[in-house]
C-alpha cells in the first residue's frame, strides 16, 4: 500500500507543479543583487540581474515592472505588472501600480459597460488560470473517484456527493473555459503608434495610439495584430510597437 | 440701486427650493474696450445649489442681439492621504446667461446694476463699464454693404482682425444678408481652415438697415487661432439657399452664396516664441494640505487662468529644493469659450515628498508669455513657502501609492511597506496555456480509472447474473487447481488419486465450458455434446481415449509408472489448452 501513496504524492506534486514554489540558489542570489541594485536607484542592473533569473515568481516580474516605471518605460512596467497580476491576481501591491500606470498614460479611453459584462470581467480578472485549473482538476478527480465508487457500491452519501460534485463541477466548468479562451493582450510600448483599417501601411489611420495603451488582439499576420482598442475601435497594430501577452 | 438704468431683469424659478442655499452671481466681458461696430459678450453666472433661471429683456444704451445659455453640472472631487481626507472639493452647479450686444452710442458705458429677486432676497449684480470708441472697426464694410444692399439677398465674410500673432483669437463672420423669405438648403458649407485651430461657432441672429432698407442678419461665428506666421487664407463658405421660399409650397429659388476668400497676417512676437499670448493670464498656487509632515506626500496645485489657448501645450515645472522629492506630476484644464476666444484654467498637480523638515521655498520656473494689447513679453511665476514639520517615521523611502477608483482619485499611503519592490521571491512561476495542456494530461488518469471500473464492474455484473458465462469463465481457473491437486498427489506417490483427480479435471472442464451436469458424463455424451458444437473429430476422439484410460488407471490394480502419470497430466493439460481455444456458440 505504502508505494501507490507515494506514487499518488509524486502525482500530485507534477500536478500542482509545486516545484515552481521552490526558488533555485542562483535565482535568489540574482534577485537579493536586483534589489540592491533597485535600491541604489541603478535600475538597468537590477534589470540585466532580474532577467538571469530562471524560474521568474510574480514578485520577480512585479520588480521588473518597478525598473522599468522607474525608467519612465510605462507600456514595459504595465506589461510585466499584468504579467505578475496573471499570477497573482488579487495582490494589492500588483493592482495598485497597475492603476498608478493606467493613470499616468496618455490615452484615456472611457469604456461604457453593462453591469453584467463588467461582473464577469471582474470575476475572472480575480483568479488566475493556475488557481481554476487545480481547482477544476481536483473537482474532476473527486468526481472521478465518486463515480468508480459507485459502479461497486450502492450507498446514499455516494450517490449525493456525485450529485454535489457534479454540480460544483458545472459551475466551475465555465470560469475555467472563460480563463481559457480569453483573448491575447498587447499592450504598446511606444508613442504615436498608428492604428490602421488594413495591415497596411498606406490604409486609412484610425487613431493614433500612446504608450501602455491596452488593446485585445484578435488575430495576426507576420508582421500585424488585428486589435480592439476601449471595446470600440478595431484596426491593426504593427507586433513591433507593442508586447504581447500571450493566453 | 439705480432703477432709471434699468428697464427689466426678472428671474422665473421652474420649482420650488426647499433647501436654499446663497447664489452667487458673477458677470463678466469679453472686452472692455470696443469699436461701435463690434459686438461684445456680456456674461451673468449663477452659481449654488440649484440656481435659477434668468433673463435680460433690455440693456439700456445697447441692443441685446443674442442670449445665449449655459450650464455645468456639479461634481466632487476627494484626495486622501493616510486615509484622512485633506482635499474636498464640491463645485456646485452653475448657470450662465452669454448676451451679446451692440453699443448704440460711444463713450464710456455703464452695463447694469441689476436685481434678481429670488427666494425672498434680492441679489444686486454689481455693474461693469466699456468704453466704446467713436470710430468704426469695418471701415470698408458700410460701403461694401451699401453696393449689395440692392440684392435681396447676399452673404459677406469678415475677420475681426487683419493681423495678428500666433495663438492670438480672432473670428470670421460668414453673415448672410435677407430681406425676403429664405431657407437653407442643408447645411452651410464652412471651408477649411488651414493653418488654423478652429473652435466654436457661434450662430448670432440680428437686424440692420442698410440705405433705408431693412435686412436680417444670420450671421456664424467662427473662432479661430492662428498656428503659424505669414499670410493664412480664409477660403469661400458657400451657403445654398431657397429664396422666396413660399412655405404653402414648400419650395423657392435655388441660389448659392458664396462669399469672398479672406487673407489674415499672422506674425511671431518674435523667431520661432510657442509660448502663451494672452491680455490676461494670472497664477496661484493650493496646497492639499496646511501641515506638511516629513516623508508624507503633499499635492501641490497650481493653477494657470485667464484668457488664452487652453489647447497649446504649456509646461510649467517647479524649482525645488534637494529636500523635496517630486514623485509625480499630471495636469488637467477647465475650457470656456466666448466670441474672444477661450478662457479658464489649467492645473499642474505636483505629488512632493519631503525628506527633511524645515523651512522651503518652492517655486515655478517664470512662464514667459507675449500680451498682444502691450505688444511686450512678461513672465509669471509663484512662490511657495512651506513648512516641514519631523516626523515619527524613520524610513526615507516612503513612496505614496496613488489608487484610482470609480473616477475619484484618491491617494494613498502604503503604510506597512517602506519599500515599492517586493524583497522576498516568493510565490509561483507564470502558468499559461501551454503548461496548461501539458499538466492537463494528468486529467486522464481519472478518466481512464473510471472507465477501467466501469469495465470491470460490467463484468461482474455478467458473472454475477450469468451462470454460464460464470461457469465459463470459471472453468479454466478450476480446472488449473484441480491438475495442480494431481500433481500433488503425483509427488505423493499416489498416482491412483492423480488419475481420479485428472479424470475429474477434464469431466469437470468439459461440463463448465459446455454447460452439462458433470457427474456421470459418458463417452457417448461427449461424442454427442462435441458434435452439436462442430468440435473437431480427432480432439474429440483424442479426449474420448484419454477419459478412458484415465478411468482404467484410477481403478487399476497394479502399480502405475510415474513417468507415465507425468506425460498424461501433461496431455490433459495440452487437451484442456485446446479445449479453452474452442469457440463456442
Amino acid at each position: 500500500m505504502k508505494p501507490i501513496i507515494i506514487k499518488l504524492i509524486l502525482i500530485l506534486i507534477f500536478v500542482f507543479n509545486f516545484n515552481a514554489y521552490c526558488a533555485d540558489k542562483s535565482d535568489i542570489k540574482y534577485f537579493n543583487i536586483a534589489n540592491e541594485n533597485y535600491n541604489k536607484a541603478d535600475y538597468l542592473t537590477a534589470l540585466e540581474n532580474y532577467y538571469k533569473i530562471n524560474n521568474k515568481t510574480y514578485s520577480v516580474y512585479f520588480n521588473i515592472g518597478n525598473c522599468y516605471a522607474k525608467l519612465n518605460n510605462k507600456g514595459k512596467a504595465l506589461y510585466f505588472y499584468k504579467i505578475a497580476k496573471s499570477i497573482k491576481p488579487n495582490n494589492d501591491r500588483i493592482n495598485t501600480n497597475i492603476n498608478i500606470i493606467r493613470a499616468s498614460r496618455q490615452d484615456k479611453f472611457e469604456i461604457k459597460k453593462n453591469a453584467v459584462s463588467a461582473l464577469t470581467e471582474n470575476i475572472i480578472d480575480s483568479y488566475s488560470l493556475r488557481f481554476i485549473f487545480i481547482l477544476t482538476s481536483v473537482i474532476f478527480w473527486c468526481l472521478s473517484l465518486t463515480a468508480c465508487l459507485i459502479l461497486f457500491f450502492k450507498n446514499k452519501i455516494l450517490n449525493i456527493l456525485i450529485v454535489f460534485l457534479g454540480c460544483l463541477f458545472i459551475v466551475i466548468l465555465p470560469f475555467f473555459v472563460f480563463k481559457i479562451v480569453e483573448t491575447d493582450k498587447g499592450i504598446l510600448i511606444e508613442n504615436n503608434v498608428k492604428l490602421f483599417s488594413e495591415p497596411l501601411e498606406n490604409s486609412t489611420e484610425i487613431a493614433e495610439l500612446n504608450e501602455a495603451t491596452e488593446v485585445k488582439i484578435s488575430g495576426y499576420t507576420d508582421k500585424w495584430a488585428e486589435v480592439t482598442v476601449a471595446d470600440t475601435h478595431k484596426g491593426w497594430l504593427q507586433k513591433k510597437s507593442m508586447l504581447i501577452i500571450k493566453k | 440701486m439705480n432703477t432709471k438704468k434699468i428697464f427689466i431683469l426678472l428671474l422665473i424659478i421652474s420649482l420650488p427650493h426647499l433647501l436654499f442655499a446663497d447664489i452667487k452671481f458673477e458677470t463678466g466681458l469679453n472686452k472692455q474696450d470696443i469699436f461701435l461696430d463690434e459686438l461684445i459678450e456680456y456674461s451673468i453666472k449663477a452659481e449654488g445649489d440649484n440656481p435659477p433661471d434668468f433673463q435680460i429683456n433690455a440693456i439700456p444704451d445697447f441692443s441685446i442681439i443674442n442670449q445665449r445659455r449655459s450650464m455645468s453640472g456639479g461634481s466632487h472631487f476627494q484626495m486622501i492621504i493616510n486615509n484622512k481626507v485633506v482635499q474636498s472639493t464640491t463645485s456646485s452647479q452653475s448657470k450662465t446667461l452669454h448676451i451679446t450686444l451692440r453699443p448704440e452710442k460711444a463713450g464710456e458705458l455703464q452695463i447694469g446694476p441689476f436685481t434678481i429677486a429670488f427666494n425672498n432676497k434680492n441679489y444686486i449684480i454689481e455693474p461693469l463699464k466699456v468704453n466704446v470708441r467713436n470710430e468704426r472697426k469695418y471701415k470698408n464694410i458700410p460701403e461694401k454693404l451699401d453696393k449689395l444692399s440692392d440684392n435681396a439677398v447676399f452673404l459677406i465674410a469678415t475677420l475681426s482682425e487683419n493681423k495678428c500673432y500666433v495663438n492670438q483669437p480672432v473670428y470670421v463672420d460668414f453673415s448672410l444678408f435677407y430681406r425676403t423669405r429664405v431657407r437653407l438648403s442643408g447645411a452651410p458649407q464652412l471651408p477649411q481652415f488651414t493653418g488654423f485651430q478652429a473652435e466654436k461657432i457661434f450662430e448670432i441672429e440680428d437686424e440692420q438697415n442698410i440705405k433705408g432698407k431693412q435686412f436680417k442678419v444670420l450671421t456664424l461665428r467662427q473662432l479661430l487661432y492662428p498656428l503659424r506666421k505669414g499670410t493664412l487664407e480664409i477660403p469661400s463658405a458657400v451657403l445654398n439657399l431657397e429664396v422666396n421660399y413660399d412655405p404653402f409650397w414648400g419650395r423657392g429659388n435655388p441660389v448659392s452664396l458664396k462669399s469672398d476668400p479672406l487673407k489674415l497676417e499672422v506674425i511671431e512676437p518674435e523667431n520661432n516664441f510657442i509660448g502663451l499670448v494672452s491680455d490676461d493670464l494670472k497664477i496661484k498656487h493650493k496646497l492639499s494640505t496646511k501641515k506638511i509632515m516629513e516623508f508624507e506626500a503633499f499635492i501641490l496645485t497650481v493653477e494657470l487662468t485667464g484668457r488664452f489657448n487652453l489647447k497649446s501645450a504649456v509646461k510649467l515645472d517647479l524649482k525645488l529644493p534637494d529636500s523635496i522629492e517630486l514623485y509625480n506630476s499630471s495636469d488637467s484644464v477647465v475650457i470656456n469659450s466666448d466670441h474672444s476666444g477661450l478662457y479658464g484654467s489649467r492645473y499642474f498637480n505636483y505629488i512632493l515628498i519631503p525628506r527633511k523638515e524645515g523651512e522651503y521655498t518652492i517655486s515655478t520656473i517664470p512662464l514667459k508669455y507675449f500680451s498682444a494689447r502691450q505688444k511686450k513679453f512678461n513672465y509669471l511665476n509663484q512662490e511657495i513657502k512651506i513648512s516641514v514639520e519631523k516626523s515619527d517615521k524613520t524610513s526615507s523611502s516612503t513612496q505614496p501609492i496613488m489608487i484610482l477608483s470609480g473616477g475619484s482619485p484618491t491617494v494613498i499611503f502604503d503604510k506597512t511597506d517602506i519599500t515599492y519592490i517586493i524583497e522576498k521571491m516568493n510565490g509561483a512561476s507564470q502558468f499559461n496555456i501551454k503548461k496548461l495542456k501539458k499538466y492537463n494530461l494528468v486529467n486522464i488518469i481519472p478518466l481512464i480509472a473510471f472507465f477501467i471500473s466501469l469495465i470491470i464492474s460490467i463484468f461482474i455484473r455478467k458473472l454475477r447474473g450469468d451462470t454460464v458465462y460464470a461457469k465459463r469463465f470459471k472453468a479454466s481457473r478450476k480446472a488449473q487447481k484441480k491438475l495442480k491437486q494431481a500433481r500433488a498427489f503425483e509427488t505423493a506417490g499416489k498416482n491412483k488419486e492423480a488419475y481420479s483427480e485428472l479424470y475429474n479435471v477434464i469431466t469437470q472442464f468439459i461440463a463448465d465450458k459446455f454447460n452439462v451436469g458433470g457427474y456421470g458424463l459418458s463417452s457417448a455424451d461427449i461424442n454427442t455434446i462435441f458434435s452439436e458444437k462442430n468440435v473437431e473429430v480427432e480432439l474429440t476422439e483424442e479426449l474420448i481415449a484419454m477419459l478412458k484410460k484415465f478411468d482404467f488407471k484410477r481403478f487399476s490394480p497394479i502399480i502405475l509408472d510415474k513417468n507415465e502419470t507425468l506425460e498424461d497430466i501433461e496431455k490433459t493439460l495440452n487437451i484442456l489448452s485446446k479445449l479453452e481455444r474452442l469457440k463456442l456458440k
